[in-house]
């Protein structure tokens, strides 16, 4: 179904005149011809080669012949019978073409941006991250770890502020002493703080600056004292290694990247942050595996068993389940089975091993929270 | 009206004749475009937004009609793709390195301050500290804005021929960043000089087709816009000062939320009036003018009426959505009553539940974000339009085709920065 003579504007890409045309639409022949207003030709064009605006708002329809961008000449049509005539005729109307060379350069970029953004944050920010973290001094490091800790502080305090650590003297005497001894041999930029946060959470940290804070929950979970050097332990093994202003730098290099690479797609913000885990979890999975090594060799030195670490680690398996163990990659920490194996090797057996803090410690140390 | 175009069409009449802005968008095809693409968008992960991004403008461009001609965008979703990606590379690596630089010296000058600030220089330190990666984004920001503003315009038609803008973005950079500081400086009394300054910048190095645009006028000129800017700042001091030395808290109180109502309404003031101003005074070719009778009224009417309907229409939607799956958890509750055998069926009701609620959420956002588009966003746009006059067009006949601009990085900074306004 061809038309003849039908009214359109035209544009010839070249001059910003508006010309008043005719055009006709033979399906025989496989063209559509533009005639100027006298009826003279302007314009031939193949109907394979006919491309449409898509999108338009306006009720007429917009063609040019080629791809839409490097295609000059417009034909705008506002007849509906012709544009369901040519909408029938032509069918590479809404087609867009696409070279294998343009191809190949979205492949070449993929992998570009690929390997710039793993490169990034596998090695570059890593790197730096530590090499960095060497030189920021110990007391300016300390300052940022209280600073930190002021933070915690404002996040944890349900009650009114000051009422959040635990202070009982004689607990707080016995936890030194724990931590004390677990020193031996080593030499630190700062002098070690050990505190307790009455809280519920069954967790231990390291901040910068030599803070190591334990959550009132984990002291209940503790069978025996030494259990409790042995994650004290593993927390001095991460203010030995820097490990916590370091992840801090870490952390600030990769922040933006992912959100970067999302966009402000909804919910973008959420991804980034899942993300952003996957990211960091196999960095700090080789932290923390460091951490237990240097946990294992402190208790050693101190004289109590590595098996008190194993120990722990089974027991968080019973008490919490182990989130590690569907998804080891995405968790920060190795799984606690794995890390129990490894504690269990470390433990020889033709030693005899004392108690870390005697009975009336331990029992202080519980009570620590005590008011 | 027709008398009018028939007569352009030959180029015949000699008369001035003047060229009327129209915005003509069917909401709802603008909504379902809006929706459907803005859904397509989270469902890949944010991979298709950039051809979410260009079939709407295309759908905006071919909407705005000058003369009775519509404007066309020419952009592609796969150039857009390319240009973030090459973007990326650029950016991974600047903000990687340098948010671990600025961090370690934030650290070594967060260090510096004592734990409680005891000064004026220590609040200063600590607060510089904290903003000294955002100062550093910025070049980065303006460079992406007048790339992006280069993009759109390589892309965009009128009567077939191209708009255009010269490659000058670090001149761009440089001139933005001093102005920025000036204004932060002069506490915002020199944001006209800013505004004006850096219009024209990119206004001397437009084109359409072969003819350059110019900016005219002064910048001293875009004050009168900042009028109720002033007034609102001075309704909030006297605010302040009543609730401070005054025995009238309460008092103080609504002078001062009145302060920030009208501070707002000011911003959107000085935004109409200071493209009134700089409309005025824009020159294509020498010869061609344009004026503006947008009204900062209607401006603050679409988003007051436009916030109201969408909370009205986000309401209604929330409790329909409610009450269904309040009568699939009924439902999945009778099953759990039965047998054996139905709670495993319940197990798979739970789960379909659950994946129903967060789609139906993403949806949700989607939906809104829509309805920001079709009530707020284009109707504003399209009020400028609408009161856009171009005065003599009669020499836009004269004018020929550019050349075009090829740019591989597309608007890919901007994309990646998250700048670029609603379209």
């Amino acid at each position: 179904m061809g038309f003849t003579w039908v009214d359109a504007r035209y544009f010839d890409g070249l001059s910003a005149q508006r010309r008043q045309v005719f055009v006709s639409l033979d399906v025989e022949s496989q063209r559509l011809t533009i005639h100027d207003h006298l009826g003279a030709d302007l314009d031939i064009w193949p109907l394979e080669t006919l491309r449409q605006l898509r999108d338009d708002a306006g009720a007429g329809m917009v063609l040019c012949s080629g791809a839409v961008d490097p295609g000059e000449a417009r034909v705008i049509l506002a007849n509906a019978r012709a544009i369901a005539a040519i909408k029938a005729a032509c069918p590479n109307l809404t087609k867009a073409t696409v070279t294998p060379r343009t191809w190949g350069k979205i492949m070449a970029w993929v992998g570009a941006s690929t390997a710039a953004v793993a490169l990034m944050v596998f090695v570059i920010v890593p790197a730096l991250a530590g090499q960095l973290a060497v030189f920021i001094p110990p007391e300016r490091e300390a300052r940022v770890g209280s600073a930190v800790l002021r933070q915690i502080e404002r996040l944890l305090s349900d009650k009114d502020a000051g009422d959040w650590r635990c202070t009982n003297p004689k607990g707080q005497m016995a936890l030194e002493q724990m931590a004390q001894a677990l020193q031996q041999g080593q030499e630190f930029p700062y002098a070690i703080q050990v505190g307790v946060v009455d809280h519920k959470m069954i967790n231990a940290f390291a901040l910068p600056g030599g803070h190591i804070i334990v959550m009132r929950g984990l002291i209940e979970m503790a069978e025996t004292p030494e259990q409790l050097a042995a994650v004290m332990a593993h927390e001095l093994g991460h203010v030995a290694q820097k490990d916590p202003i370091e992840q801090a730098l870490r952390a600030a290099g990769t922040a933006g990247l992912l959100s970067l690479v999302l966009g402000d797609a909804t919910g973008g913000t959420v991804l980034a942050l899942v993300g952003e885990r996957l990211i960091t979890a196999k960095n700090s999975r080789d932290v923390e595996a460091r951490a237990d090594d240097f946990a294992l060799a402190q208790l050693a030195k101190a004289g109590v068993s590595p098996e008190a670490l194993a120990e722990f680690f089974e027991l968080l398996l019973q008490e919490m389940g182990d989130p590690a163990f569907d998804m080891g990659w995405i968790s920060s920490h190795p799984p606690s089975v794995a890390r129990a194996v490894h504690a269990r090797a470390a433990v020889q057996t033709a030693q005899n091993y004392n108690k870390s803090v005697s009975s009336e410690e331990w029992q202080a140390i519980q009570q620590i929270c005590a008011k | 009206m027709t008398d009018t175009l028939a007569s352009q069409g030959e180029g015949a009449a000699l008369a001035p004749v003047p060229l009327d802005g129209a915005f003509l968008t069917e909401k709802s095809k603008l909504f379902w475009l809006a929706f459907w693409t803005g859904l397509l968008t989270v469902l890949t992960l944010g991979i298709y937004r950039f051809w979410a991004r260009t079939r709407l403008r295309r759908y905006i461009w071919s909407a705005i009609d000058a003369g009775g001609d519509s404007f066309e965008y020419t952009g592609m979703g796969l150039e857009k793709f390319l240009g973030f990606l090459i973007a990326l590379v650029v950016l991974a690596v600047y903000l990687g390195l340098l948010q671990v630089g600025l961090s370690f010296i934030g650290f070594n000058l967060w260090g510096a301050v004592t734990l409680e600030p005891s000064g004026p220089r220590d609040v200063l330190i600590q607060v510089g500290a904290t903003y000294v990666t955002g100062l550093a984004v910025l070049p980065l920001i303006f460079y992406a804005q007048y790339r992006s503003r280069r993009y759109m315009l390589s892309r965009t038609r009128w009567r077939g021929l191209r708009f255009g803008l010269d490659a000058a973005a670090w001149g761009y950079v440089w001139r933005a960043l001093l102005y920025f500081a000036l204004s932060l400086v002069t506490l915002g009394l020199l944001i006209p000089l800013s505004t004006f300054r850096l219009e024209k910048y990119m206004t001397d190095r437009m084109w359409y087709g072969d003819a350059v645009f110019e900016q005219q006028g002064q910048w001293w000129g875009l004050y009168p816009a900042m009028k109720h800017l002033l007034i609102a700042l001075g309704v909030l001091v006297l605010g302040g000062a009543v609730g401070y030395f005054g025995l009238a808290r309460g008092l103080g109180a609504v002078i001062l939320i009145a302060g920030s109502i009208w501070f707002l309404c000011g911003l959107v003031y000085y935004q109409v009036e200071s493209f009134k101003y700089l409309s005025a005074h824009k020159v294509l070719d020498g010869t061609v003018r344009f004026t503006s009778n947008a009204s900062s009224h209607r401006v603050i009417g679409i988003f007051v009426l436009g916030i109201i309907l969408i909370a009205i229409l986000t309401f209604v939607l929330s409790v329909v959505l409610g009450v269904l799956i309040g009568i699939v958890f009924a439902s999945g509750g009778s099953v759990m009553n039965g047998d054996g055998a139905g709670i495993g069926l319940f197990a798979g009701a739970g789960v379909a539940v659950a994946l129903a609620a967060v789609l139906g959420y993403i949806a949700f956002l989607v939906l809104i974000g829509a309805l920001v588009t079709v009530f707020i966003s284009a109707p504003i746009l399209g009020h400028y339009i609408d009161t856009l006059r171009v005065e003599n067009a009669q020499p836009l006949e004269q004018i020929n085709q550019r050349a075009g601009d090829r740019m591989a990085d597309a608007d890919g900074f901007a994309d990646a920065l998250d700048i670029g306004g609603a379209f």
